[in-house]
């Protein structure tokens, strides 16, 4: 072959180009560029070339219409029309374009050619209405209640945003988010989180060609720095694309999806039977090294992210993928998170709740963690619970009852080092003392399923009202770690699966395949 | 990043962000253009996404670090030329004819690594100036307008297919001469 020969590279893009690429010769270019460099370097020369071909002759269009005329049989001026001048992205260019006019004298819009006419382009439409804005710091132009807002971005550092879309779907953007508004029921959000309760058709397309459409439902969408996507369904259903050629996968109550480079994995919710699919479940199963303050949002049951003044970060340890060690500078640090089914403690009725801990004495004061349920009404520094379940600063179970010191009793010491479940049961009455028990397992132990248990230690005292939020603290020099939080209204479901009682679930053990992306 | 009410902003007096976009914007554009191309394939769609990417880049340009040494204005551009390009494989209804996400990946990873893209576009015309002036005419005027091969085969009497290789061979010798001109290695590097 001469060094000029033409090699099937150079015959595939030019069909390429011409948009007459068989799909086979397709497939076998997309084989070559994904597994050979040299093809790779090759094929972005040509491309470099293409690039620098369409500028150089573009700009003797002028010039040369009446040669061009002979070859294109009098229809340059209608190709001209289409392509440069009703492009709708021109459209939108010349909107910038009216508003700044140096780029159409220094020359914007270098390939399209066409200047903008000032003035003759549309606004584009109201798309969505900001509704709330909590404690929200704006990393784009600050906007306030109430504005509404056209195709866009909005992006914040901090905080919470609600924005209602024109076809009625409810967005939350929480924490560090960005978010482009693309239409009145679709958006792209390219970094944080966010949570929609939505009617069908909205969209909420991710990078990676990721895409949840919405089947009638209330799904959060969180997506990392690296574009990482995880979806996670509350309610109802959603259909999750983990890339362009993704014939898609229905999520519904309690599924969660990670997707990343066009893989896949699904955790979904155990129904196999109806008692066995507890209100709450939060296994930590983030990525590593998430910040749960304001971001997460994946436990089932939850509706929305955690919240509060201290950041926990995801971390692993053997088969835990659970908030690592926590502990504070100075003072209490602690983390909330809204119940999507609050317990009532003005009506008779049974919860039980199981989490596990490990915990690393450091002969200090303060070091005592807890699992507790309050109300979002309650203060939250230290005592604003009803009900917590957990240990003291001398490493001994605690129960406390109420939003008062006096309201716990210390229990026998517990193994310190060695991972536990802490089985919680929460007895409300309508009438008379209301009633909390834990009960302090090893992890690897089998867990009982059926009452009635010996409980390690009871506590009853009348509580009132609701408890609608899960309060999780820990003393300044606490070293506690903790996993797989689960509350039910049955033993059962309160507690991990027969099958393993790891705390994480198969599905997390044993990623699925791609083919079960593809069910 | 500019808020969605970016489109209605009046542009302050002595503001001179649109002058500095524009002399980056000048600099890298065919490295973007490329890039999209790239990835593409097809010159069909390429021109919108362009400008849909420049637009999205002068809305978003006050998260531009022009200030940072390390900031690098067209892979910025790329990344957000390459959600677009991913947004509009996603609203295409068949996946046919689009690049796998580990190609486009491989592409792009390449792509940062190949840092010579403005001597392309010099020693192009040079190398435009050695093919056999017919050759040179074809390819100017497939790229003149934009004119669909088929119509340039109908006036040059021959079939699309003979033109297509005809097209082939003279990319294939603008790539030899660009290669050779500019010494570069296997790596694609000057």
């Amino acid at each position: 072959m001469s060094p000029d020969s033409t090699t099937p590279l150079a015959e595939w893009i030019t069909a390429q180009r011409e948009d007459a690429l068989s799909h086979e010769d397709h497939a076998a270019l997309d084989a070559l560029l994904r597994d050979d460099a040299e093809a790779r370097r090759q094929y972005i020369l040509l491309a470099m070339i293409d690039t620098s071909c369409q500028m150089r002759f573009a700009s003797d269009v002028d010039l040369d219409v009446a040669t061009a005329h002979d070859y294109s049989a009098g229809n340059i001026i209608n190709r001209r029309d289409e392509r440069f001048w009703n492009a709708p992205a021109l459209k939108t260019i010349a909107a910038l374009a009216a508003a700044v006019l140096i780029i159409a004298t220094v020359g914007f819009v270098v390939l399209s050619k066409s200047p903008p006419t000032p003035g003759t382009v549309d606004p584009l439409p109201m798309v969505a209405t900001i509704v709330r804005c909590e404690g929200a710091r704006w990393s784009s132009t600050p906007l306030h209640e109430g504005q509404d807002l056209r195709p866009g971005y909005i992006a914040i550092d901090a905080g919470e945003v609600e924005v209602l879309f024109a076809d009625g779907s409810m967005v939350t953007l929480s924490g560090r988010s960005e978010l482009e508004l693309t239409s009145t029921n679709t958006g792209y959000l390219s970094l944080g989180t966010l949570t929609a309760t939505s009617l069908p058709g909205f969209t909420i397309t991710a990078p990676h060609g990721v895409r949840v459409v919405d089947l009638g439902t209330r799904f959060s969408v969180q997506v990392g720095a690296t574009g990482e996507a995880t979806v996670g369904v509350w309610d109802g259903s959603v259909r999750v694309y983990r890339d362009a050629t993704d014939s898609g996968v229905v999520l519904t109550t309690g599924d969660m999806a990670r997707l990343y480079g066009g893989r896949a994995e699904l955790s979904r919710a155990d129904r196999s039977t109806p008692a066995a699919y507890a209100s709450v479940i939060e296994g930590f199963d983030y990525r590593l090294d998430t910040t749960l303050s304001g971001q997460g949002f994946l436990g089932n049951g939850f509706t929305g992210p955690w919240r509060g003044p201290t950041a926990f970060s995801v971390t692993a340890e053997g088969q835990h993928n659970m908030v690592g060690e926590v502990h504070g500078a100075a003072g209490n640090v602690y983390i909330d998170r809204t119940l999507v089914s609050p317990i009532d403690f003005d009506h008779d009725g049974v919860y039980y709740m199981s989490f596990v801990i490990r915990d690393e004495d450091v002969d200090a004061r303060d070091e005592y963690f807890w699992v507790g349920l309050q109300s979002s009404g309650d203060a939250d520094p230290t005592w604003g619970i009803k009900a917590a379940f957990g240990l003291s600063s001398n490493e001994h179970a605690m129960l406390a009852i109420n939003s008062t010191l006096n309201g716990y009793i210390v229990g026998p010491a517990i193994a310190t080092d060695r991972w536990q479940r802490y089985l919680c049961r929460v007895q409300t009455r309508a009438e008379g003392a209301d009633e909390i028990s834990l009960l302090i397992l090893d992890a690897e132990e089998t867990t009982p399923r059926d009452e009635p248990l010996e409980w390690t230690m009871t506590l009853s005292r009348p509580i009132t009202g609701i408890a609608d939020e899960l309060h999780i603290q820990a003393g300044p020099k606490t070293r506690t770690r903790f996993d797989d939080i689960r509350i039910g209204a049955t033993l059962d479901s309160a507690l991990p699966s027969h099958r393993s009682e790891s705390p994480r679930s198969e599905s997390d053990n044993h990623p699925p395949s791609q083919k079960e992306i593809s069910e | 990043m500019p808020s969605s009410d970016r489109h209605d902003d009046a542009m302050p007096a002595g503001d001179d962000r649109p002058a500095r976009f524009m002399k980056l914007f000048n600099r890298h554009s065919r490295q973007i253009y490329a890039y999209i191309l790239c990835l593409v394939g097809n010159t069909t769609d390429v021109d919108d996404l362009h400008s849909e990417t420049n637009l999205a880049m002068w809305q978003s340009f006050d998260q531009f670090d022009e200030s940072d040494p390390q900031s690098d204005f067209a892979a910025w551009g790329r990344t957000i030329a390459r959600y677009r390009v991913l947004r509009y494989f996603d609203s295409r209804k068949t996946a046919a004819r689009q690049f796998s996400t580990q190609t486009i990946e491989a592409l792009s990873q390449e792509v940062e690594h190949m840092a010579h893209t403005d001597r392309v576009h010099e020693t192009l015309g040079e190398c435009l100036q050695k093919l056999p002036p017919e050759q040179y005419e074809l390819i100017r005027c497939r790229y003149l307008q934009a004119i669909h091969a088929r119509k340039i085969a109908e006036q040059l009497g021959i079939s699309v297919f003979t033109l297509y290789k005809r097209l082939a061979h003279i990319r294939q010798q603008l790539l030899n001469c660009i290669r050779r001109t500019l010494n570069l290695d296997a790596e694609g590097r000057l």
